[in-house]
């Protein structure tokens, strides 16, 4: 039985396939290319694009969306375009190759105009949100959505940090904000619009606002003079404080505030929240100054000439209450609304009595006709000439204001005041009609003749606009005065608040005129961020314009889009009872309860792009000052295919650049997606249109990271998506031994997700469905995070001094009661090197066992060392990029794409670049599809094949022996022990055609480089003796010592190598030296101050014995469920104490006596050691859940039983490994920084010796070795998605 | 021996010429009548199909035009039998066919293309044995060069010069592939050779591949030509039959055998690479030029793609040789080419003149001018991805150069003739509606920016068009030009782009006066009856479906213009054509 499969991707119709060309060195071994790029000379490799030249050689910054450089030219966006001299028109750079004596300009008008032309076609067709809506139309452009989602994943003081990037006052607006962002929420079109000022008051009562303190830069010996102490001021003064800069604070009032103080009543916002919002920022070093006013006490040019003021930011605001305008005005009783609201906070409540009417329709008149309420008046009336549909006063306020008696007089405006001895007597008014709309676009009332009307009062207060005070300016005859409008205004340039005069900016109402807090802090942000430049550049620069597409751009939404919204209520604010509040000056709303608040924030619809802060079209729509609406036309509206549980799919955002489709297709060979339909009409989709969740995806990712918008994107596992910054971590993947690089993305501790890495190394930024998304893992809600201890059968939290104190108590009593060689350690090494090492020394130092080793090692075919009298050590002997250049893979028994999924897309990219693959796999396994030959022996007969192959190469006179004079005797033990691996022998019994062997035999031949790839833990397709025949297969075919040749040892646990590093096995130390070794086991017991002479056997492996009859009494399980195994499961028969150290309660967990949580790779920092011997480093990201790391408590437990271990610190702990090993930290940290093979490789692998093999068909002890406990997260959640690995 | 031969091409079948075969066939009395009932394609006159050949002994031959069955008793009766000629049914175009030079026609219309034999005995696979037997490839390559065939399917490259390339690839494999993948809207000079004479073709590729070493040839053919796939399908197996394809052809161990793929009518197909991934059966996508077929092409080996055209020149060009064919055409385009004339044309079909000859001529004196008998207004040459030539222009030369410097370009084929009722820019509309919906959806500016560009089209159509949108028009037309990768998007602005060239009133005339001149775009037309011309019939009221029309008998009728619809049915059914569109 032999198979030949040889599979192009291309063989769909049923063509015959024929070979691909042989792939020639013509290209490597031509000479340089010599061109000019925008006149200069470049001399670059052949066959590279002009795009690759000028990004390599950083000649210009060429935007280009469809290009990848681990794909094929695609030449599809055309925002890479260049000129090309002689060429017509534009020449894609993505895909056009260089050759000798091109000019190519890659910069000039013509250009920027066909890229810029480029990007707003592709603009005009993209149904998309960069930014959400709400966020869009907030003045100071605080990220919504942001926070609304930290919020709800109960992150409020990140939510804190995040609002105050933009906005210094979130106390003060989470009460009184107008809430411009619900204006323009999108559930508006649901149903109501998020409660996002509800949240954000939330936030700010329950954060530590300690806790977020921004850090302040060092001084930059620059004054800054802020007049008017008010939300603009406020603002400006916290922004440039944190630049560094000194900022003094003059305010005419006695306390800081403002509008805010003086305007807003108590009930509204509480003094006592305001002081400490205030104090906030006068912490970070801000002077005050109080009762001193511009134009009186001081002038503006005082402040530059004698107090030296580098820049003035006027914020005076508009304090002074508009007149009625009509006869009679100067009654005593009639007073402006500013005047009555200040007097009240200056001098207490006012003591009123008898008939109110407040003129006005805004928020001024309503808290002035509320606090008139609370003031004594025994009728209040809201006098407005308009509807109340038109009045700008939040209705709610208006509602509130209602409810607490308020009368509304809508339609009327006063005509006359009549007075009686100088006192208001009564107010005479006409009734209004509302005529036709204004410009502002409300209807403006006209009077009804002969409607007038009289209406008895005893107070009027004001509310109909507000006024710069005009008198701060008059002072100096020789001070030049800001420019002011007609209305007096302070005029400036919006976008960067300067004033006519240099160095003077202005913001808030004074420039505005009567206007709502969050435009105010809009001014002073926008003004101290110009102030910034003026100061340290020397002059103001335009804030950079960005980019933002919305879907409103191309009109109404269709409701279809929010078919599947589901409809929930908005929550509101609990509020004290009218009939009490109406008697005090205590706060009218509560906050909502944590439970409203999650609801309320779950219905953010999350319409802003996930992809917002990378995404490369909104990069070079702003770097190219797209028009989104230059070339608008009709736009396609496609339904998110949210159908997947990882990945999201927005057809709307995707360019059709097909990096996806190419990805998936040509790296990953998956071919998950596709065009569908022609013209304007084409999209990506999987394929028959099905959602992406019923398509044959594998979950990797890689389409995510490929792509250059958001159409694609991964999915947060914590039920809201952010979108959020990120700070990233350089890690290295602990779910196989590959060890590929990720970056661990954080936003904040629980809030982790991992991505390839920006700088990919040897594993070329791959990463499976494990790397991508199993970070989710760390924070599992099923992570231990206390220590548990066995209190009456029961296990129960535990401190952590009780739970260490308890587990080395029953250790060292098992250990006293029947001698040491009754206690084990059993460690599974998915350890960092360093937690490994511990490990070890904690069994042999402070326990005195040298009872440790792994669960493989233990349980699971024994320890495999089969090549250590081979070649030294049973290690990988080549690196794995040897995979891309190799001409020939030799895959044995393994299966990479499912156990080792990045090994797998490794070999397929190989084969597609032209190396030929051998599979020898006696089932159908994936890569057999891309195989130049496959071969499929009977189970157990791997050995055999091997042999065969062996000895049909010698027989061919291909074995190079002559450099093996020292192993000459046992060249001839081993081709006797060959003697009966004839063709026709192997063949009869692997069962396999001899043709086969020869084909194989072929590929094998001549002075290719070969990579040969062996999975360790794969005990499925194992065979007796078939690592051996093929190392020496390798070996005497000169393969282990040619560069680029070797072979590959696959394991399942990620640091697999590291525990054999750090001797991490029975009768084994540190290094690989026995323990027979008595030089370094003295050294090593001197090292650790421990006596480790008793610990030397006669026969290493008969110490553990079978465990099911060992006398292994007590034993502490490091990261192993050694229970969920019915081998494993007998040794928990004869044991007493078990001490587990697990990240899950496992069942093993379940009938220990103790139990400690144990940290994940992300949550310590460390070494892991991959499977080729390279060296990867792991970041500590995020605290572990404990607060102990595995490290910690290892050194801890240690302690406890008598052995000090000095430090669980990894870089100490590394340098003692090193001084163990006598390497010098500097070459070992070196080694260790570059990822580079460690021990050094110079000398190594040595050929130490021949052996003879066994020929038997018996397979070896076939078990299914899991991927147990860490992945079981991961399979479950495989498990939901159907997918079985 | 008489013969009767009926044109059975799909013209000739549209045209009902499949009963006129069956009728014959039935009333043809074997006993009584000495009658040969035969077949063949297209003999160009698609104008007068169906058309039935009469032969005498060989000798005289009677072309009747315009047959049907009710006909066909009075051929057999008086003809066929009485021997007498029925003049009113003959067909004398001398003018169309006086001017044609038929090379790639030669055999169409003149063989029956379900027989080898009839192939055979007209000419057969000698140039094939020729090429095989007396000449090295390298030699046939020198007499195509020499020949200055150049490519017919558009582009018009060198045919000689693609050889050389492809025979220069060093592989083991070379695959040759027939592109006979015909899209253009109005364009069937492609059919009707396959259809007419499939072996021509066949010899074609067969020299074609001994030429450049290929061993596997790919006749690359739409779906839609169900005849010509018959045709091309019995062909191959016949000459596979005889050893003319196969196995060591003429016992000179050239291996060459032809396999048929049917194309899904992607009009991008046509493009040489998006062809090769169509074969591959990946979606018809074009991909990035280098590396050229001729390098690496269908499963990455080294391909060479002629258009049927091209091939089919080949074994006239081997028999006759490369002097005989340069004879005809100009400096830089040799030989003839063939045209699909279609349009306002009183004789539409097929035609082959050389090369050189004006568009006036082939126009007026082949095509026998408009419907109308007026002059015409332009000519739409190249499908969508060429341009419209005013009738002003219609002294230039037919050859690639010249065609190309109009603004239009060769391309296959493509002739269509319109007149004074034809509205320029809804004809630019047409051709980039199609485009728009053929583009393969890779480049931006085929994908997005024709739909802008028709989106604007459609917009002066109807009426809403601004001053600003030519500039736009003209803007991104060119940026369409220059920014895409393959042939469809780098020309499908063209029929745009000429008419803003050569009719830029008549698209004025749309935007400022909301006219359409040519009464074409309805948006911008009202209907009337002219109540000095109605008799008030009452027709159109009848006819009228919307209930626009209203009048008493014999009274001017009134269309109510907030009621029509436009639909035109008035117009047509008026026998005293007082409807008038204004």
């Amino acid at each position: 039985m032999w198979q030949m499969h040889n599979h192009m991707p291309s063989e769909r119709c049923g063509e015959e396939v024929r070979k691909m060309p042989e792939k020639t060195d013509i290209e490597r071994t031509r000479l340089p290319v010599e061109l000019k790029i925008n006149g200069r000379t470049i001399t670059a490799r052949p066959g590279q694009t002009i795009l690759e030249v000028v990004r390599e050689q950083k000649l210009d910054d060429i935007p280009s969306l469809c290009h990848d450089p681990k794909l094929e030219p695609f030449g599809s966006c055309f925002v890479c375009v260049v000129e090309v001299k002689g060429a017509k028109g534009f020449i894609p750079s993505c895909t056009t190759r260089i050759r000798d004596g091109m000019e190519v300009t890659t910069r000039n008008e013509k250009i920027y105009y066909a890229r810029k032309s480029a990007l707003e076609l592709l603009l005009s067709d993209h149904y998309a949100d960069c930014i959400c809506p709400a966020q869009n139309n907030c003045p100071a452009g605080v990220d919504v959505q942001g926070y609304v989602g930290l919020a709800k994943l109960g992150h409020y003081e990140e939510a804190l940090r995040l609002i105050k990037e933009k906005n210094p006052l979130p106390v003060i607006c989470g009460r009184i904000c107008v809430r411009k962002c619900e204006l323009k929420c999108r559930r508006n079109d649901v149903d109501e619009p998020v409660g996002i000022n509800y949240v954000k008051r939330f936030i700010v009562e329950h954060s530590n606002h300690d806790l977020i303190k921004p850090e302040v830069k060092p001084p930059t010996g620059k004054k800054v003079a802020i007049i008017g102490g008010g939300p603009a001021g406020l603002t400006c003064a916290n922004y440039l404080a944190l630049q560094g800069h000194s900022v003094k604070i003059f305010d005419a009032m006695p306390k800081l505030g403002g509008m805010l103080r003086y305007g807003i009543p108590e009930y509204r916002l509480p003094k006592a929240e305001l002081d400490n919002e205030i104090a906030e920022i006068i912490s970070l070093g801000v002077d005050v100054v109080t009762n001193k006013k511009l134009g009186k006490d001081f002038t503006l040019a005082s402040l530059k000439k004698q107090d030296k003021f580098d820049a003035v930011f006027l914020s005076p605001g508009a304090p002074i209450g508009s007149k009625l305008g009509v006869p009679g005005e100067d009654a005593e009783g009639i007073e402006s609304a500013l005047d009555f609201l200040c007097d009240s906070v200056l001098k207490g409540p006012r003591k009123l009595h008898g008939k109110v009417v407040v003129v006005g329709g805004g928020n001024s008149a309503i808290d002035a006709a509320r606090t008139a309420v609370r003031s004594g008046a025994h009728e209040v009336t809201l006098l407005y000439r308009r509807t109340r549909a038109e009045m700008p006063a939040h209705h709610e306020e208006v509602d509130a204001a209602e409810k607490e008696g308020v009368r509304l007089e809508i339609l009327a405006a006063p005509t006359e005041v009549i007075a009686e001895k100088g006192r208001l007597k009564a107010l005479k008014c006409i009734r209004m009609a509302l005529g036709e709309p204004d410009q502002s676009g409300r209807r403006s009332p006209v009077p009804i003749k002969g409607s007038e009307f009289e209406y008895p009062c005893d107070f009027v207060f004001c509310a109909i606009g507000q006024q710069t005070d005009k008198t701060i300016f008059n002072v100096d005859p020789e001070e030049q005065r800001p420019a002011v409008s007609r209305r007096g205004t302070i005029t400036v340039d919006d976008s960067v608040m300067t004033t006519n005069l240099p160095g003077v900016f202005a913001g808030g109402d004074a420039v505005t005129g009567p206007a709502v807090v969050i435009d105010a802090i809009a001014h002073g942000r926008r003004a101290a961020e110009a102030i910034h430049h003026y100061l340290t550049k020397g002059k103001v620069e335009k804030p950079k314009w960005t980019f933002i597409s919305g879907r409103d751009v191309f009109g109404k939404i269709p409701e279809r889009m929010y078919e599947e919204v589901p409809r929930i209520p908005r929550q509101h604010l609990p509020e004290r009872e009218p009939e009490i509040r109406r008697r005090d000056f205590e706060q009218v709303e509560l906050g909502l309860p944590r439970p409203e608040m999650e609801l309320e924030a779950s219905r953010c619809m999350e319409c802003g792009c996930k992809a917002q802060f990378y995404c490369d079209l909104r990069r070079y729509a702003t770097d190219y000052n797209v028009d989104i609406m230059r070339l608008s036309g009709a736009v396609r509206r496609h339904k998110v295919d949210s159908s997947h549980p990882l990945i999201t799919f927005d057809p709307n955002k995707c360019i059709l650049c097909a990096r996806c489709v190419r990805t998936c297709a040509n790296v990953l060979s998956q071919s998950v997606l596709g065009f569908v339909e022609r013209g304007f009409n084409t999209t990506i989709k999987p394929s028959l249109g099905r959602p992406l969740a019923e398509s044959p995806c594998i979950s990797c990712g890689a389409c995510i990271e490929t792509c250059p918008t958001g159409a694609l994107t991964a999915k947060l596992p914590y039920g809201r998506q952010g979108p959020w910054k990120s700070e990233k971590f350089q890690s290295v993947c602990s779910f196989c031994s590959l060890g590929c690089s990720i970056d661990i993305n954080k936003v904040t501790d629980g809030i982790l997700w991992a991505t390839s890495p920006a700088i990919s190394g040897p594993d070329e930024g791959d990463l499976c469905f494990k790397g991508r998304f199993g970070t989710g893992l760390i924070q599992s809600s099923e992570r231990l995070s206390k220590p548990l201890i066995r209190k009456n059968n029961q296990l129960v939290e535990a401190g952590w001094d009780e739970a260490i104190g308890e587990a080395a108590r029953l250790l060292a009593d098992v250990r006293d009661r029947y001698g040491s060689e009754s206690v084990a350690v059993l460690a599974q090494p998915r350890m960092t090197l360093e937690e490994c090492y511990l490990a070890g020394r904690l069994s042999r130092a402070a326990l005195g066992t040298d009872k440790i080793g792994t669960f493989g090692q233990v349980f699971k075919g024994g320890i495999r060392n089969d090549l250590d009298d081979i070649l030294g050590e049973t290690s990988s002997t080549c690196f794995r990029e040897d995979i891309n250049t190799a001409d020939t893979l030799l895959l044995i028994g393994a299966d990479p794409s499912k156990t080792h999924p990045v090994l797998g897309m490794s070999l397929r990219r190989a084969v597609r670049k032209g190396a030929k693959l051998a599979v020898l796999n006696s089932s159908n396994i994936d890569l057999a599809r891309y195989s130049k030959l496959w071969l499929d022996p009977r189970r157990g007969t791997m050995g055999i094949l091997l042999a065969g192959v062996l000895r049909r190469l010698m027989d061919r006179g291909e074995l190079i022996t002559e450099s093996l004079s020292k192993v000459n005797g046992e060249m001839k033990l081993l081709s006797d022990s060959l003697a009966n691996a004839t063709l026709d022998e192997v063949c009869r019994v692997a069962g396999l055609d001899p043709s086969r062997i020869d084909d194989l035999a072929e590929m094998l031949a001549g002075g290719r480089k070969i990579v040969a790839i062996y999975d360790l833990d794969d005990t499925q397709e194992r065979a007796q003796d078939d690592l051996a025949i093929l190392a020496q297969l390798m070996l005497l075919t000169g393969h282990i010592s040619r560069p680029g040749s070797g072979l590959l040892l696959l394991q399942s646990d990620c640091n697999s190598e590291g525990a054999r590093l750090a001797g991490m096995r029975e009768g084994v130390l540190p290094g690989g030296y026995s323990i027979s070794n008595g030089k370094f086991r003295r050294k090593t017991g001197k090292l650790w101050k421990a006596d480790l002479e008793g610990m030397v056997r006669e026969n290493r492996n008969s110490v553990f014995g079978k465990p099911s009859s060992s006398q292994i009494r007590g034993a502490l399980v490091m990261l192993n469920d050694l229970l969920n195994d019915p081998e494993a499961r007998q040794i928990s028969s004869n044991l007493e104490t078990l001490v587990v150290v697990d990240h899950f309660l496992t069942e093993t967990a379940k009938v220990a006596q103790v139990v400690l949580p144990a940290s994940t790779p992300a949550e310590t920092d460390g070494t892991m050691v991959r499977f080729d011997r390279r060296l990867g480093i792991l970041t500590k990201v995020t605290p572990p859940p404990g607060g102990l790391s595995t490290a910690e408590l290892i050194c801890r437990l240690s302690n406890e039983l008598g052995h000090r271990i000095p430090t669980s610190d990894a870089t100490q702990v590394r340098q003692e490994i090193w001084k163990l090993l006598e390497i010098t930290p500097e070459d070992a940290e070196k080694a260790r920084q570059d990822g580079k093979m460690w021990p050094s490789i110079k000398d190594y692998p040595k050929i130490r010796h021949l052996r003879a093999v066994q020929l038997s068909s018996r397979t070896m002890h076939p078990v299914h070795l899991s991927y147990a406990t860490l992945d079981g997260y991961i399979q479950r959640r495989l498990a939901q998605m159907g997918i079985d690995i | 021996m008489q013969g009767v031969t009926i044109g059975l091409a799909s013209c000739g079948i549209a045209a009902g010429g499949l009963a006129v075969y069956e009728k014959f066939e039935k009333l043809l009395d074997p006993a009584k009548d000495k009658v040969i009932l035969k077949q063949t394609g297209c003999v160009g006159m698609c104008y007068r199909e169906p058309l039935v050949e009469i032969t005498d002994n060989g000798k005289k031959k009677i072309l009747y035009g315009e047959v049907t069955p009710e006909r066909v008793d009075r051929i057999i009766e008086e003809h066929l039998r009485g021997g007498k000629v029925i003049e009113e049914w003959v067909v004398e175009d001398i003018d169309f066919v006086k001017k044609q030079k038929r090379i790639v026609l030669r055999n169409c219309g003149e063989i029956d293309p379900f027989s080898l034999d009839a192939y055979m005995e007209r000419e057969g696979y000698g140039a094939l044995g020729k090429s095989v037997k007396e000449y090295t490839p390298e030699q046939v390559i020198e007499i195509i060069a020499d020949s200055g065939l150049r490519g017919r399917g558009g582009a018009g490259f060198p045919t000689g010069t693609k050889w050389r390339f492809a025979r220069a690839s060093k592989d083991e494999h070379k695959y040759l592939i027939c592109n006979a993948d015909e899209g253009d809207p109005g364009a069937f000079m492609d059919r009707s050779v396959l259809e007419g004479d499939p072996h021509s073709v066949l010899q074609g590729m067969a020299i074609a591949a001994y030429a450049i070493g290929a061993d596997q040839g790919y006749v690359y053919v739409r779906a839609e030509y169900p005849q010509a796939v018959k045709r091309l399908r019995l062909a191959i197996a016949q000459a596979e039959e005889r050893g003319f394809l196969g196995h060591n052809i003429f016992g000179k161990g050239f291996n060459f055998s032809i396999k048929l793929k049917e194309g899904a009518g992607a009009f991008v197909c046509g493009e040489e690479t998006a062809l090769i991934a169509s074969i591959e059966g990946k979606r018809g996508m074009p991909r990035v030029r280098p590396p050229f077929p001729a390098e690496a092409g269908l499963w990455g080996h080294p391909t060479c793609i002629n258009n049927v055209e091209t091939l089919a020149n080949i074994p006239w060009i081997i028999m006759n040789g490369s002097a005989a064919y340069k004879v005809y055409g100009t400096e830089k385009s040799k030989g003839t080419k063939v045209f699909a004339l279609a349009g306002k044309i009183k004789r539409g079909g097929l035609v082959e003149v050389p090369m050189g000859m004006t568009l006036n001529e082939v126009i007026y004196e082949i095509g026998g001018g408009t419907k109308s008998g007026g002059p015409f207004k332009a000519v739409q040459m190249g499908g969508p991805s060429g341009g419209c030539i005013p009738s002003t222009l219609g002294k230039t030369p037919i050859d690639y150069e010249n065609i190309t410097a109009t603004g239009a370009i060769m391309g296959s084929g493509g002739m269509v003739v319109m007149d004074e009722t034809t509205c320029m820019v809804d004809v630019a509309r047409f051709f980039l509606t199609f485009t728009q919906n053929e583009s393969c959806g890779k480049c931006t500016f085929c994908r997005i920016g024709t739909k802008r560009m028709l989106e604007t089209l459609e917009r002066i159509c109807m009426g809403r068009g601004e001053e600003k949108d030519l500039t736009m028009l003209a803007e991104l037309g060119e940026q369409i030009k220059t920014s895409s990768l393959c042939g469809l998007g780098q020309t499908a602005p063209n029929p745009v782009l000429t008419t803003l060239r050569y009719f830029y009133n008549e698209y004025e005339t749309h935007i400022k006066d909301k006219k359409c001149p040519a009464k074409a775009c309805l948006a911008l037309v009202d209907f009337f009856i002219n109540p000095e011309v109605c008799n008030g019939c009452g027709l159109c009221m009848k006819s009228c479906d919307s209930k626009a029309i209203s009048g008493e008998k014999k009274t001017p009728h009134v269309i109510d213009q907030s009621i029509c619809v436009k639909c035109g049915k008035c117009i047509t059914i008026c026998r005293q054509s007082a409807v008038e569109k204004r």
